[in-house]
């Protein structure tokens, strides 16, 4: 085994343990907990794979924003200390989905043509993404903005409305 | 064979461990040294002295998290603005005009967000 | 570069000691990892010993010195001058008995400590103590900083949420409010100085303000004031420690903490101080160099004595300004500094094209911008009115006497619809001519902090509620 097999799978583990404890924790927080253990991980991942910036993204918006907007979601919640209301009615529908999702995904891993084997790593450098992005995709960057803004203001008005009631 | 980029991120990675085995050893090394006698009121929740009252676990007010939504778009249009930094000089004036369009729909979002009173904190007076 | 092959003694640069090491290592033959491994020991052991040194030192100057800015004296016993009362403190913490309240959840309680320390030590890794001492340079080092220090608001919502205190849940809640608006601000001011490089990684930044031999702060006078700001809520110091306003929620998210377990949210809040203030030398001031001093110091010694330096500014905040209300710093965060952190971005990325152009006169042009940011951003503070459209009392500014002029911009006059029409103003018990007559007992307000709590600190600095 070489090392980067070693650290390979010193960072596989957490991200694993931290998938499955979202799915099996019986308390809410703590599966947002493991959930940031788990796209943590993810980040270490990317450095492995030489996606430095891709690696920090990951930390910043995943590890420190997205995952802020979850916790104070399920604060704004009642349930959070009962664990019975984690289970429910829509339990086969929830299972169905998420072997569908699972069968997909499983189904595309296999099905792509995956360049392996390869000794060297293109390491893409952030000027590099900088470039492509205001060259090539500079329409698809300037629709991020107004997708961005949508979201904004999508959700200022949705909790305008939750307020008045 | 380790590339230059990941033999960097190894430091990071020895920081971290050390890190968590300094303060895991501290608090392990207090389970050994300090006494330990726990009692009833010892263990009772801080609430200015009185008996805790109701369940501790309140529900918040609904503008953290809008703040939270806020700090995740801006967030976001910040990552974009990193990799425009350190690229756009060489593009030229074409890759500053993109930045300035897109940080003005942004900014007509924070300007929406203010009109509607989301970015206070308490009432409006 | 007649340093990069000194001799392992040069004490200039430490990084020389190591490099030689590692190169007797390799001449062993061991394999290639080796290297790697033993000098990231090394330098994270350096770090750790550095930190906790300097963590006990600044404990004893920070009291001190705040006991003489208040009129008192502060920690004298333990030790000559009290010297060794951070090391007796410390002793206490870790033999005191562990309390963990009965509903507390044990494993996330015990977990947020570590969580909370390990990032700021992590940051450390990529910040330049001099030429060859720095542990990684990365490329994307300023986003790592930026990213690493995001991560203390899980630790802070782990410690809030596990302690079942209803006082450490809404004091989380309030600091991870406050920490990211913050965060937008520092990511946003970090970019503009970044602009003017064109690199993200801190040894260039170091480089080019040798190089051109200017400090990015003269060039972004705006962007450093943005920092200091934000750094001062992202350690969570006085005048912006909302997480402990011990008048409202006790000592915030950590109030069910005791011993060695407070001793590590307390070190962290230390550390984070520093890592603030290195971030603002090595962007901001140039790092470990110093306009060709650093070819006869060590660049070590130039590099840490300036990063105490900034930290005394903090230190000196604390004992000057009064803590400010939650809703006055967010909409200070949102309402002010978000704004015209955006503009400074256009601003500064149109003047970087500028620059670009302007091949020869390169350095005079560097100087025309200095000057125009500097114009700007004095237009900035003057501009900045009270919310009846007035500008701050001039008198008080021309005076300078507290840091609220160098500081400059913890108005209090954005925010609270309470304190409409009044402005923050720091004044010493010594100097001031009305010192005997209490804040509380005329029309001022404290902010946030309860009179027993101005008065403990003997500082009283309010919000003065005379409308001008």
């Amino acid at each position: 085994m070489t090392y980067e097999e070693v650290i390979f799978y010193v960072i596989a583990v957490p991200t694993v343990v931290g998938a499955i404890g979202v799915v099996t924790a019986r308390n809410v927080v703590h599966s947002a907990l493991f959930l940031i253990l788990s796209l943590l991980s993810v980040a270490g991942i990317f450095i492995l794979l030489s996606a430095e910036f891709l690696a920090i993204v990951q930390v910043l918006i995943y590890g420190g924003a997205v995952t802020i907007l979850v916790l104070f979601a399920m604060m704004l919640t009642r349930v959070r200390d009962l664990p019975a209301a984690l289970d429910g009615p829509q339990r086969p529908f929830a299972a169905l989905a998420a072997g569908a999702f699972m069968a997909v995904s499983i189904f595309s891993m296999v099905s792509t043509d995956w360049p392996g084997e390869t000794d060297k790593i293109n390491v893409i450098s952030i000027e590099q993404i900088g470039n492509d992005l205001f060259t090539t995709w500079a329409v698809p960057f300037e629709v991020a903005s107004l997708v961005l803004m949508v979201a904004l203001l999508g959700a200022i008005v949705l909790a305008r409305g939750e307020e008045g009631e | 064979m380790i590339t230059e980029l990941f033999a960097d991120y190894i430091a990071v990675l020895i920081a971290t461990i050390l890190g968590f085995l300094l303060v895991a050893g501290a608090l392990f090394g207090n389970r050994i040294l300090a006494p330990r006698q726990p009692t009833r009121t010892k263990g009772v929740t801080y609430e200015c002295g009185m008996l805790p009252i109701g369940r501790s676990r309140t529900q918040v007010h609904f503008r953290y998290y809008l703040f939270a939504i806020l700090f995740l778009i801006f967030d976001i249009e910040a990552v974009f603005l990193f990799p425009w930094s350190v690229a756009f000089v060489k593009i030229g004036a074409q890759a500053f005009w993109e930045m300035v369009v897109f940080i003005l729909i942004l900014a007509f979002g924070l300007l929406y967000a203010w009109k509607k009173g989301v970015l206070s904190w308490g009432k409006e007076t | 570069m007649m340093r990069l092959d000194a001799d392992w003694y040069d004490f200039r640069d430490l990084g020389n000691t190591v490099g030689s090491l590692l190169e007797q290592i390799r001449d062993w033959g061991a394999p290639d990892w080796v290297p790697y491994v033993v000098s990231g020991l090394i330098g994270v052991l350096a770090i750790l010993l550095w930190t906790i040194l300097s963590v006990l030192a600044f404990i004893w100057i920070e009291r001190r010195v705040v006991g003489l800015m208040q009129n008192r004296i502060g920690p004298n016993r333990v030790g000559p001058n009290g010297l060794l009362q951070p090391v007796a403190d410390a002793l206490k913490l870790l033999f005191k008995e562990p309390i963990t309240t009965r509903d507390a959840d044990r494993i996330l309680f015990w977990l947020a400590p570590i969580v909370v320390f390990v990032p700021t030590i992590v940051v450390f890794a990529v910040i330049p103590f001099g030429e060859r001492m720095v542990l990684a340079d990365l490329n994307v080092g300023v986003l790592f900083l930026i990213a690493v220090g995001s991560l203390n608001t899980i630790a802070i919502f782990m410690a809030g949420w596990s302690s079942n205190n209803k006082y450490a849940l809404i004091g989380a809640m309030r600091t991870i409010a406050m920490l990211i608006s913050y965060e937008l601000i520092q990511v946003l001011v970090l970019l503009a100085a970044v602009l003017f490089v064109g690199s993200m990684r801190l040894g260039d930044i170091v480089a080019w303000q040798a190089d051109y031999g200017v400090w990015i702060l003269f060039l972004q006078p705006l962007g450093v004031l943005g920092y200091i700001v934000a750094g001062a809520v992202e350690m969570n110091r006085s005048p912006t420690d909302i997480a402990e306003a011990e008048s409202e929620i006790v000592a915030g998210y950590h109030t069910e903490y005791g011993g060695i377990k407070f001793g590590f949210f307390y070190q962290a809040e230390y550390l984070a101080g520093f890592a603030i203030a290195a971030v603002i030398v090595t962007l901001y001031m140039g790092g470990w160099t110093l306009w060709g001093l650093e070819e006869w110091v060590p660049g070590w010694l130039i590099f840490l004595g300036k990063l105490y330096g900034v930290f005394f500014i903090y230190i000196w905040s604390r004992g000057t300004l009064p803590r400010l209300r939650i809703d006055q710093l967010m909409a200070f965060a949102w309402k002010f500094l978000l704004p015209l952190s955006l503009v400074n971005v256009m601003i500064v990325g149109g003047e970087k094209l500028l620059w670009q152009e302007a091949h020869r006169h390169r350095r005079r042009v560097l100087f025309a911008l200095s000057y125009n940011n500097f114009v700007r951003t004095r237009r900035c503070r003057r501009a900045e009115p009270d919310s009846r459209g007035r500008v701050p009392d001039p008198e008080l500014r021309r005076s300078g006497r507290t840091l609220h002029n160098i500081i400059g911009g913890f108005h209090c006059c954005h925010a609270g619809p309470d304190l409409r029409g009044c402005r923050l103003s720091a004044y010493s018990v010594r100097d001031s001519a009305d010192a005997d007559r209490r804040p509380w007992e005329s029309r001022d307000v404290l902010a946030s902090a309860g009179p027993s709590a101005g008065a403990a600190r003997g500082v009283y600095a309010g919000i003065r509620g005379d409308r001008h």
